[in-house]
């Protein structure tokens, strides 16, 4: 009884499990300009996935797989749907599609289907193996939004033999699976929607993360993890908020929904908070925003160690991938259409 | 007139001492009695509720009260003045039958007595009186006590002893510690062979007296006597003399409502040499006639005073017997 | 949707806003003695049967006088953050002076009781140089000096008692203190309410009052005030003495008592009394209205509880409950009334904008977004701070108001040229020039002033007709905002929320009420008074030159409206734009006739849903940091051209934003377009194509009898 009078009003009041608090961006996550001062490699449309297959950089843009040779971008294949996720094991390069289809290319292409319409990551997992991360079973990619405003949790996560093409379901019931790692047998997965880090059958690594992480690519001595957009106090309430959600989701164009977004507002008929008044000119850089640029490293043990940061006034935000070459780290902003080089990565 | 309306008391006292011993009266010798008390209210303030005067005073009337069918509204004002005025005040704007109460002094409540009056309402003083009298007043006679307390004094401190005398009053501006030391005083000052060495106020409170005691006798090793004005605080008189190991020698002279625990046991015990009870058994029936006078004569408020003074018994150990005093109990059974 | 009807019903009816406007009220404080005097006089009088009868209540006030005057003295000391314990002692010692000096030495009475003040006050002071000098701790300090006083009582009761009792001080003024009454209260009462006044009126207009409470708020900042704090401590404890002398007086006057309890525990009465009232025992904060609720209180509650005839020590264990209850009260309320009202403030209501019309940079819409404002040349970029509103004189130099609350001038002909005009103070909003060329200004927080050409700041209005049911003060202005004045001098001008202040103008927004208001000052008799109430946001005001009417915006209405004070039609509002798809703001004349409009932001479509969920608003509100708030966007604003109609005659935008993000305010002046915003730091010069090169306002307005004939 007590415990239903303090849940009540804890909702009531915001409190406790209610609250909209969201994590505050210190220690290792501390923020900084690095990603805002960047080097620009290329100005792409919306570059999604990248990967290194067979000593060539490529990466997914809209139905395309454009290849990075010596600083220009080509067109390298062009696909059926927008590319949803790319991965290189071995020989193969695994390519999800915004249709369903998940395809392995070596020399001939395989088409492996039954997988849903939402392959958000592919990573190379035990030999022979791809693992496949599927964000929904309701929605599609592009659809996000509406997963993370209706609470999403049919994700999935799939391990798909590259000999033979069969799908082993290897977890299920997920919040928007959106990377996933392998290391010394066991397999870190993304779930966007909980912040956190957890692998299979575990408790979870890391939580609570200040934004939405999705994928994950070898470092060094560690890992990269991207976060494509930040958790927001306004976001947070709006998802405690069911009647204004839910009229929200049916009256309003997505674009213009109270929502994390990809790249910096422009429309001005999105909505606006408060501290993100542009004043004197300009908009502050701790402005509370609903895009943000924050690539992070983590250790061998998947703890944060360093991050790089495109802030609220900033215009590479939407972090989807990074790819580690050597001492240079190349990073797509998906939302500020740019595919960005770090250049000094040790922490 | 004064001599009338004393008459009028006098026969209605003597009516009351007929009627009174019949349970059930029979309406042809009391023609009106039950109905004159029954259902009527009257207000008590005492000084507090908290020691055996005033339990024994209530113990006996609300026996009788609820034998006859009245109520006893009891305001309880803890020591304080400004507590009492308060409860007197409201209780004159509740109009009682009757009003009954005790003072700490003999100014505080006598504007409050004169309204009273004046609204109609007969007032009974017990204890102690304020300048202003009204219908009547159930209590000792100070002065007396005061006389015979000295005389106590005066017959085991005459030749041979050193004549010293010490005073444990009451509160100074009590009526009832004003009376008894002029009572002592003026008896003393006939005596020549006897005086007075320390007179001081130990405020009705036994831990005064303690200590005021245990400094009188520091200073006046020889001292003969001492008079007590209060049987509770003389508690602590006692005390400090056996403290002294003077108990026996020292003549501890001193009165009080004649409590078992406070007055008998102590003679008894030694502590106490000489004991006037003023009998609050008695007191209480005193203050029931008054009640029932009052309340059948229906005469204007104030306008014929009487006094019913509680009569003085002498105790001392060799007088002393189970009746010479009282507990609450049996006042709560069968006394008033 | 059936929702939304019963949401809009549910906010129409149920006035949610008092709560907020309650809260912020300084007097909120007495809030809970003032119920606790309720819930007393309520239960005590459902126990006891004529509890509440005039004679009654006369009797209470006798002791309820002699409290309030120690209540009064201990309220000043507590006030400046210390105590006194030693006013039962000094009661009583002041009650057996009394009665021996006018007694047994027969002084006459009015010099008894002068003596008698007299010792009150050397007692007080001997604490006040302890205690405000030597720096001694104020809690034991009094407490000794209660024992030592209470001493001397006793010792001199001991000695002359007697002699006391025998000689009784009579005669008619005595008596009349101790028994008669002054308009059914009691004379000790009568004194103790006037001392009451004037405690309050010294405490809260004079400057030892201010001085009072400045030390009790805090020692040291009192002292680097350069007040003399010890002066002050030790003053507190003197009143405090001579207060309590006084009651003194009015008891021995009353009960000529010799009892040795007179006094006993007073100060745990008095105490309780103060701090129930809400006088802060930390210091600082009270008043000598709140001492009086305590003493009523108190009073009641200890007659009640006599009359209920509760037995020996219920009645101090009672009244010991309440000072613990009082105390923890006042502690929770000190620490959380903020809180509380920074959470319940902003109350929201249902408001349905009309259906968004689609703007896109595509040329359907007469709105269409370009970006030719971010071409237009900057002015003092990085000098001003705020620029609401703009004006260009007939020399062409542009003023400026800021949000430092100054006027900014920029010298024609270039603008380079930066001057502070004049300082006003407040923010700088509305401008305009009046027939003798007097700058007239809209000052938030402050009301509408002028500015004479010799730069002589005069206040023309600053309050206006108080309305009855109004919790907040609408009769002080809080934000005026625009101005326009009509051929016959009167000014016009728009107060744009009455629940906020300046530096929170913003989240009137999220409200959807019509906080706001259009006042008219009439220069002919100095008068101002409302015209028009509960606007939402009313901003912009521009006459109309029929000389009828003039055109009102409404920021968060999104619409704009004219309004008829002269004519057939007068007292009436017409709409003539009511669904813009931004939130407009300033208005002004164009050279072709028509008007310009400022978009200070555009209306997004989550807001717009916000508006009609109340409910969602006041979650944000309660539950989410102050910048994470949904607010309108101003982040791309412009300028819009319509005309009488309604129609849209031109749009000018800044697309990106970069530039003038949002514009509250444009003038035309000889064939530029001059651009104001009020986050802005600098003011925006556009070459409008076409226009005509000659056309000012101030001869658009005042023609031939231009103020140069008027120029000293």
């Amino acid at each position: 009884m007590i415990g239903w009078v303090r849940n009540r009003l804890d909702a009531f009041r915001g409190r406790g499990a209610y609250a909209a608090t969201v994590p505050p961006m210190d220690g290792a996550l501390r923020p900084n300009t690095r990603l805002e001062e960047a080097a620009v490699l290329a100005r792409v449309s919306s570059p999604d996935n990248l990967v290194l297959h067979q000593g060539r950089v490529l990466f997914s843009s809209g139905a395309v797989i454009m290849a990075l040779e010596d600083g220009q971008t080509r067109e390298w294949r062009r696909c059926a749907a927008e590319v949803t996720a790319l991965a290189s094991v071995g020989e193969t390069l695994a390519m999800g599609l915004a249709d369903g289809s998940l395809i392995l290319a070596s020399d001939a292409d395989r088409l492996v289907t039954g997988l849903g319409r939402c392959i958000t990551s592919l990573s190379a997992g035990e030999a022979g193996q791809v693992i496949v991360c599927v964000g929904s079973a309701v929605h599609c990619c592009d659809e996000w939004k509406h997963d993370l405003l209706t609470g999403g949790a049919s994700g999935s996560v799939w391990q798909v033999t590259l000999a033979d093409g069969v799908a082993k379901l290897l977890a299920q019931g997920l919040s928007w699976p959106a990377g996933s790692a392998t290391s010394g047998g066991q397999t870190v997965v993304v779930e966007a929607w909980r912040h956190r880090l957890t692998p299979l059958g575990g408790v979870p690594l890391v939580s609570d993360l200040p934004g939405y992480p999705s994928r994950l690519s070898p470092a060094a001595d560690g890992w990269w993890l991207t976060l494509f957009a930040p958790r927001n106090q306004l976001i947070e309430l709006v998802l405690r908020e069911g009647p204004y959600r839910k009229r929200m989701m049916r009256e309003i164009d997505p674009d213009h929904w109270i929502a994390p977004t990809l790249s910096p507002a422009v429309d001005f008929n999105q909505p606006m908070q408060g501290g993100a008044i542009r004043t004197h000119g300009i908009i502050k850089p701790w402005a509370p925003t609903r895009s943000y640029g924050l690539l992070v490293r983590l250790d061998r043990k998947f703890h944060p160690i360093a991050s790089y940061h495109s802030r609220a006034d900033g215009r590479f935000h939407g972090i989807t991938s990074a790819l580690q070459m050597g001492e240079r780290v190349l990073v797509t902003s998906r939302g500020g259409n740019a595919m960005l080089s770090l250049a000094e990565v040790q922490p | 007139m004064k001599v009338n309306s004393r008459l009028k008391a006098g026969l209605i006292c003597a009516a009351l001492a007929v009627t009174g011993g019949f349970a059930h009266a029979q309406d042809s010798v009391a023609p009106g009695y039950y109905d004159a008390l029954k259902g009527k209210k009257i207000g008590f303030v005492p000084i507090s509720m908290g020691f055996d005067l005033t339990q024994g005073w209530l113990a006996g009337m609300q026996r009788q009260a609820d034998q006859l069918g009245y109520t006893i509204d009891v305001r309880d004002p803890n020591w304080s003045v400004e507590s009492g005025i308060q409860a007197i005040t409201s209780l004159i704007d509740e109009h009682p039958d009757l009003l009954i109460i005790q003072n700490n002094d003999n100014q505080s409540y006598n504007r409050l007595v004169q309204q009273a009056a004046a609204a109609g309402i007969p007032v009974i003083q017990v204890q102690q009186s304020v300048e202003t009298k009204s219908d009547a007043y159930v209590g000792p006679d100070w002065y007396n006590i005061g006389t015979v307390t000295a005389q106590a004094l005066v017959d085991k401190c005459g030749a041979g002893t050193s004549g010293k005398i010490a005073v444990v009053e009451g509160a100074t501006a009590a009526p009832a510690s004003i009376l008894m030391k002029q009572g002592i005083e003026d008896l003393v000052a006939q005596h020549p062979e006897v005086k007075i060495v320390s007179s001081q106020a130990a405020d009705w409170d036994a831990t005064k007296a303690f200590s005021i005691t245990a400094t009188v006798l520091q200073q006046n090793p020889d001292l003969c006597g001492i008079a007590g004005f209060w049987d509770v605080a003389d508690t602590g008189t006692a005390g400090a003399i056996r403290e002294a190991g003077l108990t026996g020698k020292v003549v501890l002279a001193t009165s009080g409502g004649g409590n078992r625990d406070a007055g008998c046991a102590k003679i008894d015990s030694g502590e106490f040499s000489v004991y006037h009870s003023y009998n609050v058994a008695g007191q209480a029936r005193d203050l029931n006639d008054a009640i029932k006078m009052l309340l059948q004569a229906k005469l204007p408020a104030g306008s014929a005073p009487f006094a019913l003074l509680s009569p003085l018994v002498e105790v001392t150990k060799e007088n002393m017997s189970p009746s010479s005093c009282w507990t609450l109990d049996e006042i709560g059974k069968s006394g008033g | 949707m059936a929702s939304d009807v019963f949401t809009r019903w549910r906010y129409k009816l149920v006035p949610d806003k008092i709560v907020g406007e309650i809260l912020s009220k300084n007097w909120v404080d007495n809030a809970i003695p003032v119920l606790f005097l309720l819930i007393a006089l309520g239960v005590f009088a459902a126990l006891i049967p004529n509890m509440f009868t005039t004679g009654s209540l006369g009797g209470m006030t006798r002791t309820a006088g002699e409290y309030l005057l120690v209540a009064l003295g201990l309220t000043i000391v507590v006030m400046a953050g210390g105590i006194d314990l030693s006013v039962g002692s000094v009661f009583a010692l002041a009650n057996l002076s009394m009665l021996a000096l006018g007694g047994v030495v027969g002084l006459p009475l009015w010099l008894a009781a002068l003596a008698v003040l007299a010792m009150g006050g050397v007692i007080g002071l001997v604490n006040g140089v302890l205690i405000g000098y030597l720096r001694l701790r104020a809690f034991l300090t009094t407490l000794v000096m209660l024992i030592i006083v209470r001493s001397v009582t006793d010792t001199l009761l001991l000695s002359y008692s007697k002699q006391m009792s025998s000689v009784q001080i009579a005669g008619p003024v005595w008596d009349f203190l101790a028994f008669k009454t002054i308009l059914g209260v009691a004379p000790s009462f009568a004194v103790a309410m006037v001392l009451a006044v004037l405690a309050h009126f010294t405490l809260t207009r004079l400057r030892v009052g201010w001085h009072i409470l400045a030390v009790g708020g805090s020692r040291r900042a009192a002292h680097n005030a350069g007040i003399d704090v010890r002066r002050t401590v030790c003053l507190t404890y003197v009143m405090s003495g001579m207060l309590t002398a006084a009651a003194g007086i009015f008891y021995a006057a009353r009960l000529a008592s010799l009892g040795n309890d007179t006094g006993l525990g007073l100060e745990i009465t008095i105490l309780t009394a103060v701090v129930l009232g809400g006088t802060s025992l930390g210091g600082g904060r009270g008043s000598v209205f709140k001492t009086f609720l305590g003493v009523v209180i108190v009073v009641i509650i200890t007659n009640s509880l006599i009359r209920l005839g509760l037995r020996s020590g219920a009645s101090s264990l009672v009244l010991g409950a309440i000072l613990l209850i009082a105390v923890g009260i006042d502690v929770r309320w000190l620490k959380n009334r903020a809180k509380l009202l920074a959470r319940s403030y902003v109350s929201p209501t249902y408001f349905a904008l009309p259906p968004l019309q689609k703007v896109t940079r595509a040329p359907t819409t007469p709105y269409a977004i370009n970006d030719l404002l971010s071409d237009a040349e900057p002015i003092g970029v990085g000098e001003v701070d705020g620029p609401e509103d703009v004006i260009l004189d007939e020399e062409g130099n542009l003023y400026c108001g800021s949000r430092d609350g100054d006027i900014i001038r920029f010298l024609a002909p270039d603008h380079k040229i930066r001057e502070v005009y004049v300082h006003i103070g407040g923010s700088t909003l509305g401008l305009a020039f009046d027939r003798e060329g007097s700058l007239l200004v809209c000052v938030g927080g402050m009301g509408l002033y002028k500015v004479t050409r010799a730069r002589d700041v005069i206040k023309l209005s600053d309050e206006t007709n108080r309305s009855w049911l109004s919790i907040v003060d609408d009769s002080r202005m809080r934000l005026a905002d625009d101005l326009d004045i009509a051929p016959d001098g009167r000014v016009f001008f728009s107060e744009a929320t009455i629940r906020y202040e300046m530096h929170d103008w913003i989240i009137d927004a999220l409200e959807g009420r019509g906080n706001g208001r259009i006042i008219c000052y009439d220069p002919r008799d100095g008068s101002s008074k409302t015209i028009l109430s509960g606007r939402q946001f009313p901003n912009g005001i521009c006459m109309v030159p029929d000389g009828q009417s003039f055109l009102f915006a409404e920021t968060w209405g999104c619409r704009i409206s004219r309004y008829y004070y002269e004519g057939p039609k007068k007292g009436r509002v017409e709409p003539v734009i009511h669904d813009l798809p931004g939130y407009p703001d300033n208005i002004n004349l164009a050279s072709d006739g028509n008007f310009w409009c400022g978009i200070i932001g555009m209306r997004a479509p989550a807001f717009d849903l916000a508006q009609k969920m109340p409910r969602f608003r006041r979650h944000m509100v309660m539950q989410i940091a102050r910048d994470e708030w949904l607010y309108p966007n101003m982040n791309t604003g412009g300028v819009i051209k319509f005309d009488l109609t309604g129609k849209i005659v031109q749009s000018l935008w800044d697309g990106v934003g970069e530039r003038h993000p949002q514009v509250t305010s444009i003038r035309e002046h000889r064939g530029y377009l001059y651009l104001g915003g009020i986050f802005n730091n600098r003011i925006g010069k556009y070459k409008i194509p076409g226009a005509d090169p000659n056309w000012t306002a101030g001869q658009a307005y005042w023609g031939g009898q231009s103020y140069e004939g008027a120029k000293p």
